[in-house]
């Protein structure tokens, strides 16, 4: 065996070990994503039933619609208020009076008042609600109104001051 | 002639035309359909276009939905049915149109096989919940999804005909509108009793993705006839196997043979090592595929678990907890809940004629309504409490609240 023979063979067992080495780091870089891809798949058909099944569950819910009070009372007004809406990319929102510094809306006699929140020049809710709880307050009474956007149905409104 | 769906009707006029009218909410004309020759003769021409009202040339026929009732047909008729409808809708959507609406209704089939697309001069707002349920059988996902209408999800609604044509029975059953939509975004889907459908062409057509379904409806209708023929052929021979007649010696043959030492490495060593870079070089870009995948997969599961977050699907339990030194008086309190038929439902306290509810210090309390029809279900809640002269208005979805318990120590 000459010299030439033996330097060469080292340099190509060294390179032979550097390829084995990298193989093997690439196959167990592989396997272990294949496992987690696995799982991943399993997540997502999980995640794809579970957002199916809350797709048609909410196509149960009412439709948007505006919130109008119709005040058959003397006049008083909306002290406070909660209203659960759609919004345009097919989460739900609420709007609380309360949060808004406790913001209230008056209530002529026998007017009807579309309810809505703007904050200086931006409307930040539009009266739209599928699900609203308000508080009509005249003196010291005040009147709890709750209902869904069904009973809003065609320009109706919620009746306040209406036993 | 008078059909009627949840969409339109049509009446035959006394110049022996065909008048449609539209009956649902979110449809018009499409603007200047009056003045559209189609290019083909699929396609109906509109002859006078009034508000919701248009009128198209006179074609006696019966809508397909009616001829499916009566029997599937024929796999060659049905293609030929099929191209016929398919050059119709791809002529569509060449003007630039999306149909939106496509379904069993839209086509009306004369008794010598002719085809025409009636409703095409229609545009359509996505649907409402209610319309989406009587498009239950062919809205595509992205439609179920609120998106707007594609060529590509009329291509799906054709998919869906096509299987009404060949089998007699729409693709995605399910016992309510309901369980429909849940089988067509889970794509569950039958292959016809006897599995003679051509799974292919289905499968893609039914794609999740718009982008994965065929180029246009014609493309469709073709690969569903070529597969049908390919499973009628009977099948090819094997191609006869070239006799062997040649000496062969493979290298490791040669390595068993010849002892392996300094002078095989030399000679042979570059190649091992060559074959494993060559692998890990493939391996890599496999897991970076993989890697990619992940990604677009994690993606989808954020995306789907986003979507699940709003699931309002069942009834909580109303109960508060006040973990505060001090007594807290609910005053008001409104729920909307479930009820037994699927409906949102309200109660409120005062309609109960209930006094409202004082929740002790350091204790938890189920609320429902002594007298009244509330068990305490919950979905929507809005409570007026008072604690120690403050007052706070706790509105919310229950599904938010943790531990299903609303805490009123600190609100």
């Amino acid at each position: 065996m000459s010299r030439d023979t033996g330097l060469s063979a080292a340099v190509v067992s060294l390179l032979a070990v550097l390829a084995v080495a990298a193989m093997l780091v690439s196959g167990w870089r592989f396997v272990s994503l294949n496992a987690k891809l696995s799982e991943a798949r399993q997540a997502q058909s999980e995640a794809e039933s579970l957002s199916s099944r809350a797709i048609v569950d909410r196509m149960s819910l009412p439709a948007n619609r505006p919130l109008q009070i119709c005040n058959h009372g003397g006049e008083g007004k909306v002290s406070a208020l909660a209203a659960f809406y759609w919004t345009q990319d097919g989460t739900i929102e609420q709007f609380n009076s309360a949060q808004e510094g406790w913001f209230t809306w008056p209530l002529p006699a026998g007017k009807t008042v579309p309810m809505q929140w703007t904050d200086g020049s931006r409307r930040l809710w539009d009266g739209s609600a599928i699900f609203y709880a308000v508080e009509v307050q005249r003196g010291n009474a005040t009147q709890l109104i709750a209902g869904t956007s069904a009973n809003l149905d065609g320009g109706g409104c919620a009746a306040a001051g209406k036993e | 002639m008078q059909l009627r769906d949840a969409f339109l009707t049509i009446e035959s006029t006394t110049e022996g035309r065909n008048a449609l009218r539209l009956t649902a909410m979110g449809g018009t004309v499409r603007p200047g359909a009056a003045q559209i020759l189609p290019s083909c003769q699929e396609l109906s021409t509109v002859m006078q276009a009034d508000g919701p009202v248009i009128v198209v040339e006179g074609f006696a026929g019966e809508s397909l939905a009616e001829m499916a009732r009566r029997a599937p047909l024929r796999s060659s008729q049905a293609i030929a049915l099929l191209r016929s409808m398919a050059t119709a809708v791809d002529e569509l959507h060449r003007m630039g149109f999306v149909h939106g609406r496509l379904r069993a209704e839209s086509f009306l089939v004369d008794a010598q096989q002719r085809v025409r697309l009636v409703d095409w001069a229609f545009q359509w707002q996505p649907p409402t919940p209610e319309q989406l349920k009587q498009l239950a059988h062919t809205a595509a996902p992205e439609i179920i999804f609120g998106e707007a209408a594609l060529a590509a999800s009329d291509q799906f609604a054709f998919g869906a005909l096509a299987h009404l044509l060949l089998t007699g029975h729409l693709p995605f059953g399910g016992a309510s509108a309901s369980e429909t939509l849940l089988a067509t975004l889970s794509g569950h889907w039958s292959l016809g009793e006897a599995g003679e459908l051509p799974g292919d062409a289905f499968s893609r057509v039914f794609s999740h993705e718009p982008a994965q379904r065929f180029n246009s409806c014609t493309a469709f209708v073709d690969a569903m006839d070529r597969e049908m023929a390919e499973a009628a052929a009977p099948l090819a021979a094997p191609a006869p196997v070239a006799a062997y007649s040649g000496t062969y010696s493979a290298p490791v043959a040669a390595a068993a043979v010849e002892p392996a030492g300094p002078g095989w490495w030399a000679r042979n060593g570059l190649l091992v090592a060559g074959v494993c870079a060559a692998l890990a070089f493939a391996l890599g870009i496999a897991s970076w595929f993989v890697q990619r995948q992940l990604a677009e997969v994690q993606a989808t599961v954020g995306e789907s678990m986003k979507t699940a977050k709003w699931s309002l699907a069942d009834n909580g339990r109303m109960k508060v907890c006040n973990n505060s030194q001090h007594p807290v008086i609910i005053r008001d309190l409104a729920v909307g809940y479930w009820d037994a038929n699927r409906k949102l439902t309200v109660f409120e306290s005062s309609r109960a004629q209930h006094g409202g509810w004082t929740v002790e210090p350091e204790s938890e309390q189920s609320l429902s309504s002594l007298a009244g029809p509330w068990n305490g279900s919950v979905v929507f809640y809005y409570l007026h409490v008072e604690q120690q002269s403050k007052e706070y208005l706790l509105s919310g979805t229950w599904q938010t609240v943790p531990k299903g318990c609303l805490s009123i120590a600190s609100p």
